[in-house]
C-alpha cells in the first residue's frame, strides 16, 4: 500500500504549510510577543532566513540524495543497524511527541475561545477519531483534503485581515529596530522549531512523483509561511500596539473586532473552520509520519494495526504532558527550540556528514 | 468490520450527540445584559455591580398595544463582589437566569470607582470571550447606577440608547469616543493617558431624568484625575485628529456682535516630535476644512476679503480650543492625553528612555508643542447671501 501511493509536490507543499502555520497562527504570537512587540512583523525575516535558506534546503539535499528511502532507511543505510535503529527510534519518538503537542494545542484554543465548559479530552477524543480515520487511509488522503481546504482557507484570511484595516494605526509599527536584531532572532525560534518539522517529508520522498524537485517544495511552503506571517504579525500590531504584550490569542481576537455597518460579522466562527481543518492536517501528517515510521522501525508490512494503538498513546500523551496552558507557552518558548533543532538539524548534519565518510 | 457493527456505532453516536451540545442553553434561561455599571460599594473593599437585564416579554409590539403595555423594558439587577467577576457571579444569587454577556452595548464606571484606577475593572471584559473589544467604555459623573435610572427618548432599552448616542457623537465632536480595543491599547502604550467619554444624567421637566453624553474624563495612569469641558475636549479632539464633523461659532466680520457658524466638513492632525536646541519639542499641524453654516448678520459674506477674515477666525477658534486643553493637560492635570509621549518614542527611542521615567512629572508639564493651524472654507451652501442683504 504504501509503495502505490503518490503525492504531488503541490500536496507537499500546502501539507507542510498546515503543518507549520495550523497552531501556529494561534501561538507563536503568543511566545513572539515575550521578546517583540512592535518588531513582530520583523520575525519573518529571520524566520525565513534560517529556517528557507538552511534548514528546508538541509532537509532537501538529504531527501534527494536518498530518494528511494524513507527517513528511517536512511538512518540505517548510513549508521549501520544498531545506531541507525536507535537514532530512527528517536525520529519516531519525537513525532510522537509533536503529534501530541499540536494536539494538545487545538483542544487548549478550542477549550479556551468557545467551549469553556467541555472538558478537553472529550474534545480530543472527537478529534482524534476523526483524524485517525483518515489516517487509516493513508497519506494520499490527507494530502488530497488538504488540496481542497488550502485555497479556501487563505482566501478566509486574506478577506479578514482587509476587513480589519480599518481598525490598523500604522505608527503603532513604529519605533523601527529600537533594540536591533537581536530579540526578533530570538522570537523566531519557535516558528522555526515547528518549521523545522520538514524532516518528516523525508517519510515521504519514495512517493513522491517528482523527487528532484523536493527542495524547491519545501522552500515553496516557507515563503508561504513566511508572507502570511508578515501580514497577519503586522496588521495585528498595527490594530492592538503595546496591548498586544496582554492577548492570548491575537488573530482570534482581530477577528472578533470585525464589525460592517455596525454590526458584529461573528467571522470568527470562519476563523475557527479555517484553524479546525488547517489543524486537522496539520495532526493528521504528523500521526502518520509517526506510524510509517515506527512500521518501518519495526519491519511490519502494513502500518494499518499500528494506528489505533498509537492514537490512543497520543491522547493520553497529550492530555498527560502538560498541566495548564501557561506551561505549554512557556515550554514553546524557552525548550522548545533546542530539542527541535538538535534532533531535526543535528541528525541530518550527521546523516549528511556520515554519507561523505562513508562514500554513499 | 462487519456492516452490522458500522451501523451500531453510528446509531450509538448519534444518540449520544443528537440531544445538542455541552453548553446549550436556552434562551428562557438566559438574562440578557445590554449595560453594565461599576461603582464603589459601601464596603470600602468591593465593588457594586449594576446590569442592565433586557426583558424580553416587554420588547415587542407597539407602547400601548397589547405586548408591550406600559411595563419597563430593562430591569436592574445590583450586586456586590471583591472584584468584577466575583460580582458577575453574584447576579445568579438574585436572577434566576444565566447572565449573558455578547449582547452588552456599554460599560459605565463610577466617578470614584474610576478615581482608585479602572485597570481592575476592565480585566474582566477583557479576559472572557464574550463581550467584544468594541464594547464603549465611559465614566459616569457621580455614580453609575444613576445612568441606568434614566431613560432615552426613543429607545426602549437605555443602553442602546447611549451606545446610539456615542456612535454618532462624530456629529458634535464634543466627547471622546473610547471602546474598551482604544483604552486597554492607550494604557498599555508609554506615553498615551487615556480619555473616556464622559456621561451624565441631567434633570429634566416632569421629574424625569435624561442622558446627556458630552465632555470628557481624563486619567492618569488608570486614574481618573478631572474633567474636560465640551469645548477643551474638541481641543484635544484637534489635536489627536479625531474631530469628524461640528460647528465652530465666529463672529460676524462686520463688527457688530453677530455670529457666523462654520460646519467642519475635514479634520486632520499631525503631531511631529522635533529636535530643538538639543531638546525634543512638538509640533502640531491641524488641517481643517470646512464650510459656511449659516450666519445671522445681513452682509454678504462671500466677497474676498470677509472670507479670507472667516477662514483666520475659524484658524483662531481652533488655536484656542486646542490651547487651552493642552494648558489644562499640562498645568493642571499633567497628564499625556495627547500621546505627545508616544510619538517622542517613535521618532527618537533612546531619547526617550531616559524621558520615559518622569514623563508626567516633568518631561510631559515643560514640554514645547507648537500649534499651526490651517483652516480652510470651501463652499457657501446652496445660497450666496442672506436675503435682505445689505
Amino acid at each position: 500500500m504504501m509503495e502505490n501511493e503518490q503525492i504531488t509536490l503541490p500536496q507537499l507543499t500546502f501539507l507542510w504549510v498546515w503543518g507549520i502555520v495550523a497552531t501556529g497562527i494561534l501561538y507563536f504570537p503568543t511566545t513572539i510577543s515575550r521578546h517583540v512587540v512592535e518588531d513582530a512583523w520583523t520575525v519573518a525575516v529571520p524566520f525565513f532566513l534560517a529556517f528557507g535558506a538552511m534548514i528546508a534546503w538541509l532537509h532537501g539535499v538529504l531527501g534527494t540524495k536518498f530518494s528511494r528511502m524513507t527517513l528511517i532507511g536512511i538512518c540505517e543505510t548510513i549508521c549501520g543497524k544498531i545506531i541507525g535503529k536507535f537514532l530512527g527510534l528517536i525520529l519516531v519518538l519525537w513525532f510522537l511527541f509533536v503529534t501530541a503537542l499540536t494536539l494538545r494545542l487545538v483542544g487548549e484554543f478550542v477549550v479556551l475561545t468557545i467551549m469553556p465548559e467541555t472538558p478537553l479530552i472529550a474534545i480530543v477524543l472527537l478529534f482524534m477519531v476523526l483524524v485517525a480515520y483518515s489516517v487509516r487511509h493513508g497519506i494520499e488522503v490527507i494530502a488530497r483534503t488538504g488540496e481542497i481546504l488550502s485555497p479556501v482557507s487563505y482566501v478566509a484570511i486574506a478577506v479578514v485581515v482587509v476587513l480589519v484595516a480599518k481598525e490598523a494605526r500604522f505608527e503603532n509599527l513604529l519605533p523601527f529596530m529600537a533594540q536591533g536584531w537581536g530579540p526578533p532572532i530570538r522570537a523566531a525560534l519557535t516558528p522555526v522549531s515547528f518549521a523545522a518539522t520538514t524532516l518528516g517529508a523525508l517519510m515521504f520522498t519514495p512517493s513522491l512523483n517528482r523527487p528532484r524537485l523536493l527542495k524547491l517544495s519545501l522552500v515553496l511552503s516557507v515563503v508561504v509561511v513566511s508572507t502570511a506571517g508578515l501580514m497577519i504579525e503586522s496588521m495585528s500590531t498595527m490594530v492592538f500596539g503595546a496591548a498586544r504584550r496582554e492577548i492570548m490569542f491575537l488573530h482570534f481576537d482581530l477577528i472578533r473586532l470585525i464589525k460592517l455597518l455596525n454590526i458584529h460579522l461573528g467571522l470568527q466562527s470562519i476563523f475557527m473552520t479555517v484553524i479546525i481543518c488547517g489543524s486537522f492536517l496539520q495532526v493528521s501528517l504528523f500521526y502518520h509520519l509517526t506510524v510509517v515510521g515506527l512500521r518501518q522501525w519495526l519491519g511490519l508490512m502494513y502500518y494499518r494495526p499500528l494506528v489505533t494503538p498509537l492514537g490512543v498513546v497520543i491522547i493520553a500523551l497529550s492530555v498527560l504532558l502538560f498541566e495548564n496552558i501557561l506551561e505549554i507557552v512557556d515550554f514553546m518558548d524557552k525548550f522548545l527550540p533546542a530539542a527541535s533543532l538538535t534532533l531535526q538539524v543535528g541528525i541530518p548534519c550527521l546523516l549528511l556528514l556520515g554519507a561523505r565518510v562513508r562514500r554513499l | 468490520m462487519s456492516k452490522i457493527g458500522l451501523w451500531v456505532i453510528t446509531f450509538v453516536l448519534l444518540a449520544t450527540t443528537i440531544a445538542g451540545c455541552w453548553s446549550v442553553h436556552e434562551l428562557d434561561t438566559l438574562a440578557i445584559i445590554m449595560g453594565t455599571g461599576l461603582d464603589k460599594a459601601e464596603d470600602p473593599d468591593k465593588i457594586r455591580l449594576v446590569a442592565q437585564v433586557a426583558v424580553p416579554a416587554e420588547l415587542g409590539g407597539v407602547p400601548g398595544e397589547g405586548g408591550g403595555g406600559g411595563a419597563k423594558a430593562t430591569t436592574l439587577a445590583i450586586t456586590t463582589g471583591y472584584t468584577v467577576r466575583d460580582a458577575a457571579q453574584n447576579l445568579s444569587r438574585y436572577f434566576s437566569r444565566i447572565a449573558y454577556w455578547p449582547d452588552m452595548q456599554i460599560l459605565v464606571i463610577g466617578e470614584e470607582a474610576a478615581r482608585e484606577g479602572i485597570s481592575p475593572l476592565l480585566d474582566f471584559w477583557n479576559r472572557q470571550e464574550q463581550p467584544f473589544r468594541s464594547l464603549w467604555v465611559m465614566v459616569a459623573k457621580g455614580e453609575a447606577k444613576d445612568i441606568f435610572a434614566a431613560e432615552d427618548y426613543l429607545e426602549k432599552i437605555s443602553a442602546v440608547g447611549i451606545a446610539k448616542l456615542i456612535n454618532e457623537s462624530g456629529q458634535a465632536s464634543l466627547t471622546r469616543k473610547s471602546r474598551l480595543l482604544d483604552v486597554t491599547r492607550d494604557l498599555a502604550s508609554p506615553g498615551v493617558s487615556p480619555v473616556l467619554t464622559r456621561i451624565e444624567a441631567v434633570d429634566q421637566a416632569e421629574g424625569k431624568k435624561r442622558i446627556r453624553v458630552a465632555g470628557s474624563a481624563v486619567f492618569r495612569g488608570d486614574r481618573l484625575t478631572g474633567w474636560l469641558d465640551e469645548s477643551a475636549t474638541r481641543g484635544l479632539l484637534w489635536i489627536t485628529g479625531e474631530v469628524q464633523s461640528g460647528a465652530i461659532v465666529v463672529q460676524c466680520p462686520d463688527g457688530e456682535k453677530r455670529d457666523v457658524s462654520l460646519k467642519i466638513r475635514r479634520a486632520k492632525s499631525q503631531i511631529i516630535p522635533e529636535e530643538k536646541d538639543g531638546r525634543i519639542a512638538i509640533r502640531v499641524e491641524i488641517d481643517v476644512e470646512g464650510d459656511l453654516g449659516d450666519q445671522t448678520c445681513p452682509i454678504n459674506l462671500t466677497t474676498p476679503e470677509h472670507w479670507r477674515s472667516l477662514e483666520r477666525r475659524q484658524a483662531a477658534i481652533i488655536e484656542n480650543e486646542s490651547a487651552a486643553a493642552l494648558r489644562l493637560a499640562q498645568e493642571e492635570f499633567q497628564t499625556d492625553i495627547f500621546g505627545f509621549g508616544a510619538t517622542i518614542r517613535r521618532k527618537f527611542p533612546r531619547e526617550w528612555e531616559e524621558m520615559e521615567q518622569s514623563w508626567d512629572e516633568e518631561g510631559f508639564p515643560r514640554l514645547e508643542v507648537t500649534i499651526n493651524v490651517t483652516s480652510k472654507l470651501r463652499r457657501p451652501g446652496l445660497i450666496l447671501q442672506p436675503n435682505r442683504s445689505r
